[in-house]
């Protein structure tokens, strides 16, 4: 047939066939052409396949390669479908891999640096921009515009720090934080979140360990812990040049370390009923005071009356306040004492006007 | 037929040589990278070497194939973190203190020639962290090391790591303690000590509340007598006739009516005086 053919045909790479220059396998290789071919033949059914080669390839017709022997492998026709049906997919192939990698369409907030061969060249913005296909070009690309959210700690669990007075207080919190020099973020501070991570954890302690429990705990200095711990935090990475904006840390989790939680409900109950108990004297002290001013009221009132006629005063509300009384009670007039007094109700007695 | 073939396969061969060659002999040097090039294994030149400031060498820098091989190393700055070293603190404290070292490699070259790769160095900074620690922290208690910048032995820590790692090629930019915890005894003492604090504080709670009671009532008792003195006290004679007249009215005015006490009037009395005609 035609020279073309081995061009077309897919195949191992050429320095795979015995010559390669990695070594992989190549000693497998020579042991294979210093034997015999039936010995090799036999030795190939025992020792691995070589890794290079096309599993369904026979090595024989490979050592003794005559056109005749290739032929007689596969027949024509079918062949030239499969290798332009081949040579069509690799095309295509291609095709998707450079669209792929020389399309970029970036969202509003993102930045991407795009490098030549490593090397930055320039940084695109939102919209859509084309470079050189992958290995001439890559990109960077990070969302530069919006606030990113790290928790510290990332897994479930206690996160003891100690207090200025030698106690426990288990923490949690997130910072926020921005890329504002993506350059600086991208070649100057490869590990990135993880260092943020890291000193975001090591401020915050340090920033606990300067003040006492109680502060931290009910929550009298937290604004201040987490400003300072922020404020700290920006002035380490400046002076590094991380290339970021730290726009706060907020404690999530502020709680007594796990083992004293029945300590702390009793200090919650003890404070949950003093606040009760407050409650009810403050609205006994209304009560009792507005009685008496009722009652003083009441008496400034009668009394009034009585500085305009004292003698007729008393008389009237003497004899009224007898009306009322004895018209409401069962009353026995003439004895000493009573007769026929229920035995059940002695308590009566004392109270005769 | 057969020449031809044979021909064709000498091509691809010298073809294929020639792409291993120019594929051995480009190195591509990213941005975010420094590339010692070694000729068999000794440091020739380096690509894109940090500078504070300097020019960018990153890019296609060429090389000899096959004999200068290519060694990759961060430009950039890179953590450490040394977790769980032990520390006996200035007031005998045990402590488990992990440290962050962040550093930059400053002469690949040096690198390259005591470490062979990179891979090693965060070995060597391992025990080297090990070793300062100790040194630092003891004079200080265990509060201190906490606080930031250690008590002040942060940038002491940082100066004794980097004068040992000028060696590998290192700089060591920041140095600093993260987490500071109590040994196990420690840990058990200051949950003991936190636990008795905080139940103190329990009682403490309960008794204010008691005192606070006892003084709203001492307090109401004094308002009251205020009030009824500023009234009654104009004529304490007359409010006792008053008050004594207000009691009986709210005792026996709305009695039980199951259970009425009966009132036994002598005929003596003052109210029955005029009845008696006297």
């Amino acid at each position: 047939m035609d020279a073309k053919d081995p061009n077309q045909r897919p195949r191992p790479l050429a320095m795979a066939r015995g010559k390669s220059p990695w070594g992989d396998g190549s000693g497998e290789r020579d042991e294979d052409k210093a034997k015999p071919a039936e010995a090799a033949a036999a030795a190939d059914e025992l020792e691995p396949k070589n890794p290079w080669l096309g599993q369904d390839e026979d090595p024989r017709p490979r050592r003794s390669a005559s056109i005749e022997d290739i032929l007689r492998q596969r027949p024509g026709g079918a062949g030239r479908f499969k290798a332009s049906w081949i040579s069509l997919l690799l095309a295509g192939l291609v095709a998707a891999w450079i669209a792929a990698s020389s399309v970029h369409v970036l969202e509003r907030d993102e930045r991407a640096l795009v490098l030549t061969m490593g090397r930055y060249s320039h940084t695109i913005g939102p919209g859509l921009s084309l470079t050189l296909p992958w290995p001439l070009q890559s990109v960077i690309r990070r969302n530069v515009g919006a606030d990113q959210l790290t928790v510290v700690p990332d897994k479930d669990g206690e996160t003891l720090m100690p207090t200025r007075d030698g106690e426990l207080i288990d923490l949690g919190f997130r910072v926020r934080w921005r890329i504002s020099d993506l350059k600086a973020f991208a070649f100057n501070f490869p590990e990135g979140e993880a260092a943020i991570r890291r000193l975001a954890d090591a401020q915050v302690r340090a920033a606990v360990a300067e003040l006492p429990f109680k502060a931290t705990y009910d929550g009298a200095m937290r604004g201040q812990l987490q400003l300072r711990a922020a404020q700290r935090m920006q002035r380490v990475l400046d002076a590094w040049g991380a290339g970021v904006t730290v726009v706060s840390i907020e404690l999530v989790r502020v709680a007594p370390p796990a083992r004293l939680t029945e300590t702390f409900q009793k200090i919650d109950k003890a404070r949950e009923e003093a606040r009760r108990n407050r409650e009810n004297d403050e609205a006994w002290r209304q009560q009792e005071l507005g009685n008496a001013r009722r009652e003083a009221a009441e008496f400034e009132s009668v009394y009034a009356q009585y500085q305009v006629a004292p003698a007729i005063t008393r008389t009237r509300i003497y004899y009224e306040t007898m009306e009322r009384i004895l018209r409401a009670n069962p009353v026995i007039v003439g004895a000493t004492a009573p007769l026929n007094a229920p035995p059940s109700s002695p308590k009566a007695d004392g109270k005769q006007p | 037929m057969t020449r031809q073939i044979a021909t064709n396969r000498v091509l691809w061969f010298f073809a294929a040589l020639a792409v291993l060659l120019a594929a051995s002999s480009v190195v591509v040097v990213d941005e975010g990278e420094q590339v010692v090039i070694a000729r068999l294994g000794e440091p020739v030149r380096v690509a894109n070497r940090f500078r504070a400031g300097g020019p960018s060498g990153a890019g296609v820098v060429f090389k000899l194939p096959f004999i200068e091989q290519a060694i990759h190393l961060d430009r950039g700055l890179k953590g450490y973190s040394a977790g769980n070293q032990k520390v006996r603190s200035g007031d005998a404290q045990d402590l488990l203190v992990d440290a962050d070292v962040t550093y930059r490699i400053i002469d690949p070259v040096r690198l390259v020639n005591r470490l062979g790769s990179p891979e090693r160095l965060d070995g060597e900074l391992g025990s080297l962290v090990g070793v300062i620690l100790g040194g630092r922290l003891s004079p200080l208690s265990a509060a201190e090391i906490a606080l930031p910048g250690s008590g002040g032995a942060a940038p002491l820590l940082r100066a004794d790591l980097d004068s040992r790692t000028r060696a590998l090629g290192v700089q060591v930019v920041d140095f600093r303690i993260g987490r500071v915890m109590p040994g196990d005894a420690a840990l058990q003492l200051a949950y003991d000590i936190m636990q008795g604090r905080h139940l103190r504080e329990a009682d403490e709670v309960a008794a204010r509340q008691i005192a606070s009671a006892r003084q709203t009532r001492a307090q109401v008792a004094a308002e009251t007598a205020g009030i009824m003195q500023a009234s009654a006290g104009k004529d304490p004679e007359f409010y006792d006739f008053w008050r004594a007249l207000r009691s009986y009215t709210y005792v026996f005015e709305n009695p039980d009516p199951k259970n009425p006490p009966s009132i036994v009037i002598p005929p003596g009395s003052s109210y029955l005086r005029h009845f008696n005609g006297q």
